[in-house]
């Protein structure tokens, strides 16, 4: 086996595509092979990417090709469905889709496909261009199986759709490549989740990539569980375009994986479009966590609004870099940004940076970033109550960070999360969410 | 029931509390009146457990135990209740949730069982009659929002879900409307049971009439210089503090 540079510039000379279907996309992926040949993974003299350390991915000889759906049953996922939602599950096993493990899905709202398919290559790889994009000229190599999924003009899709992508690297290294396309037609409205876990006794990374197509007056709400456990990496890219006075809701909320970086790029292409990104991430141990959102204005009369919080204890590290791109033409943008961290132990580190490139004169755009100890006048109030210790920093941290959950429209997922947090806050207190 | 002895505290190196003594017997109600910085909300932190407070001399014993080494929680626990001078507000957490945790954990203390979220309601429902607490108020993060005069009725409202064996009120008269003041002090009263005890801290006699302390104690610059009854309320009204300040300095 081979580190992921070797096996890149080895399959220059020698791509093993012969397990791919469909030879539609050969010309691009040979094509991305190359870009991420001359481009190599980012170094810490990237400004982007200065915060993190890739050794980890760049020297682990992860298997691109793992199999897929390996031998796991029907039983072994259903812990990761979310409680409460009679959802249509799309499962990933090491990136590929597994029908057997998946919910059977007919419906008149939307359809499903492969990505390699006429239709889908119309919009595929349209917003993740491979230049300067190291991972995404990865995934656009190396990915299989994706799904197309496509919200058919002026329908309402019932159910939540789940993309449940689990890495199974219980036998060796594994580098696992989603890549998934969500076309939402004129007038139509759904809600999308995404969690992702491991099983581990090797490292895995999770290079996922997923481009969103909003239509005008679209809704699209996409929220996303990061559970990988701590031999896991992964780097999430998420594109969006929004069409006249659409939607997109997105949430992030990450509570696992040792190495996660979160590159959100939103499209407000046309006017009277909102957009309303969230996350949350609770690290302890050596976990890096590092979202970067990049928010382009290119229209007029648009609205988005940000609010990442972070709460890290031991060693964990914290990125949060924001970027509002306000054109020229996109007067009346409003944009808002706020980035709001506790660290609970000396040794945590959070970074936190925005970053306005604002070139029209009439915006409103506002940023705050505070990070901050716990809040000792708080936890005195608690304890005068009876109220130990550990149990008021538990409800502290539960309401701070329960603050960006409650904006996720998804019940069931709501509840998932709330319910994870309460356990990930070690607390054994009885919530009334 | 609570006896402090020679109580002396610093904050930053500097001496609030020089030496403060005061005897608490079951059922008793004492007000403390003294003027502004004089150390009266220092001795209520002290005795509720806050570490900015460097105890450096002197006791404090609750029901024969010395607590000064207790933790506030444990206090708590014990049956000691500060209602606070200025509540602060609490984002995100629920009063009600906030309220069922801190029963409960005062409960498991006891060796209690936890209140189910039936019983835990109805004992709720039941206090929130005493302060006229309306339902929109429990369902409101702790204070946030609140209006002065509410946040003190909802420390009153604390209070009475806790039923601790002392309360320590701390200027909870300021800030309530004349209505909320009467009504705040019939909660209190009715909270009296002859085996109850209360600090309540005032700037104003007129709280006096509702809730009739015992005793009327005087701190001046960190100690307690003058005791009487009720009386002494009345005569501070009238004169002001000057006359006392005049007698410590002699
Ligand atoms: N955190 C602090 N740092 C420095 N000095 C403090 C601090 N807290 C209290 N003090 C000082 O301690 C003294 C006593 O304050 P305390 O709040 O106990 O007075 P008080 O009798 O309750 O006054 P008031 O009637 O105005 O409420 C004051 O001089 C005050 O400035
Ligand atoms: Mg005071």
């Amino acid at each position: 086996m081979n580190t992921l540079t070797e096996t890149v510039s080895e399959t220059k000379h020698h791509i093993p595509f012969e397990t791919i279907a469909s030879e539609k996309l050969t010309p691009v992926r040979k094509s991305a092979i190359d870009t991420f040949n001359n481009i190599g993974f980012p170094t810490s003299k990237d400004e982007d990417w200065k915060y993190l350390d890739l050794s980890p991915i760049k020297n682990t000889p992860f298997n691109h090709r793992a199999a897929a759906c390996t031998n796991l049953t029907a039983s072994e996922i259903e812990k990761y469905k979310i409680a409460g939602t009679d959802a249509v599950t799309l499962v990933f096993v090491n990136g590929v889709y597994c029908a057997e493990l998946s919910t059977p899905h007919k419906a008149d709202t939307f359809s499903i496909e492969f990505i390699e398919t006429d239709n889908a290559l119309q919009w595929f790889g349209k917003l993740a261009a491979t230049e300067h994009q190291p991972f995404i000229a990865l995934n656009t190599a190396f990915h299989h199986e994706g799904l197309f999924i496509h919200i058919k003009k002026g329908m309402e899709v019932k159910q939540t759709i789940h993309l449940l992508h689990l890495n199974d690297a219980r036998q060796e290294a594994v580098a696992a490549h989603p890549r998934n396309l969500v076309v939402a037609e004129n007038n139509s409205k759904v809600q999308i989740i995404a969690t992702y876990h491991s099983l581990n006794h090797f490292p895995s990374l999770t290079n996922s990539v997923i481009e969103f197509f909003v239509g005008e007056n679209a809704f699209v709400e996409y929220d996303v569980k990061q559970d990988e456990n701590e031999k896991a990496l992964q780097i999430n890219q998420v594109y969006a375009q929004q069409k006249r006075n659409s939607v997109f809701d997105i949430s992030t909320v990450t509570i696992g994986g040792k190495l996660v970086r979160n590159n959100l790029h939103i499209e407000l292409a046309e006017p009277g479009c909102t957009a309303h990104l969230n996350g949350l991430t609770v690290a302890g141990e050596n976990q890096t966590v590092d979202n970067h959102t990049l928010v382009d204005h290119a229209s007029p009369n648009c609205e988005s609004f940000q609010l990442y919080k972070n709460i890290l204890d031991d060693d964990a590290h914290g990125v949060f870099n924001g970027k509002i791109f306000v054109r020229q033409d996109a007067q009346k943008t409003n944009a808002f940004q706020s980035s709001k961290n506790v660290l609970l132990s000396d040794n945590a580190v959070m970074n936190a940076k925005p970053q306005l490139e604002i070139y029209a004169d009439d915006v409103k755009c506002s940023h705050g970033a505070t990070t901050g100890q716990l809040d000792e006048e708080a936890l005195f109030y608690f304890r005068s109550r009876g109220i130990g210790k550990k149990d008021a920093l538990a409800l502290l941290n539960y309401a701070f960070a329960g603050d960006v959950i409650e904006k996720i429209n998804n019940d069931a997922m709501k509840a998932d999360l709330l319910k994870q947090l309460a356990q990930k806050l070690r607390t054994d207190i009885e919530f009334e969410v | 029931m609570l006896s402090i002895k020679n109580l002396k505290a610093n904050i930053e190196d500097k001496e609030i509390l020089k030496g403060l003594n005061l005897e608490i017997n079951p059922g008793e109600v004492h007000a403390i009146m003294g003027p502004n910085g004089s150390g009266k909300s220092t001795l209520a932190s002290v005795l509720a457990g806050r570490d900015e407070y460097d105890v450096t001399g002197g006791e404090v014993v609750f029901k024969g135990e010395d607590i000064l080494e207790l933790s506030p929680e444990d206090r708590a626990r014990k049956g000691i209740f500060l209602a606070f001078q200025y509540p602060i507000e609490i984002p995100g957490v629920s009063n009600a949730n906030f309220m069922k945790t801190a029963v409960n954990e005062v409960r498991k203390s006891k060796g209690l069982a936890p209140l189910d979220s039936k019983e835990f309601l109805k004992l709720m429902r039941e206090k929130m009659q005493l302060v006229q607490v309306d339902k929109t108020m429990t369902q409101r993060s702790v204070n946030e929002g609140f209006s002065g005069g509410e946040k003190k009725r909802n420390e009153i409202f604390q209070m009475a879900m806790l039923e601790p064996e002392l309360g320590i009120l701390d200027e909870t008269d300021s800030g309530l409307d004349i209505d909320a003041l009467r009504i705040v002090s019939d909660g209190v009263n009715a909270l009296r049971d002859g085996k109850r005890s209360f600090i309540v801290i005032t700037h104003y006699q007129r709280l006096l009439d509702y809730i009739v302390p015992d005793f009327v104690h005087v701190l001046y610059k960190g100690r307690i210089v003058k005791s009487g009854t009720k009386e002494l309320a009345l005569e501070l009204e009238e004169k002001g503090y000057d006359w006392i300040k005049e007698e410590v300095e002699i």
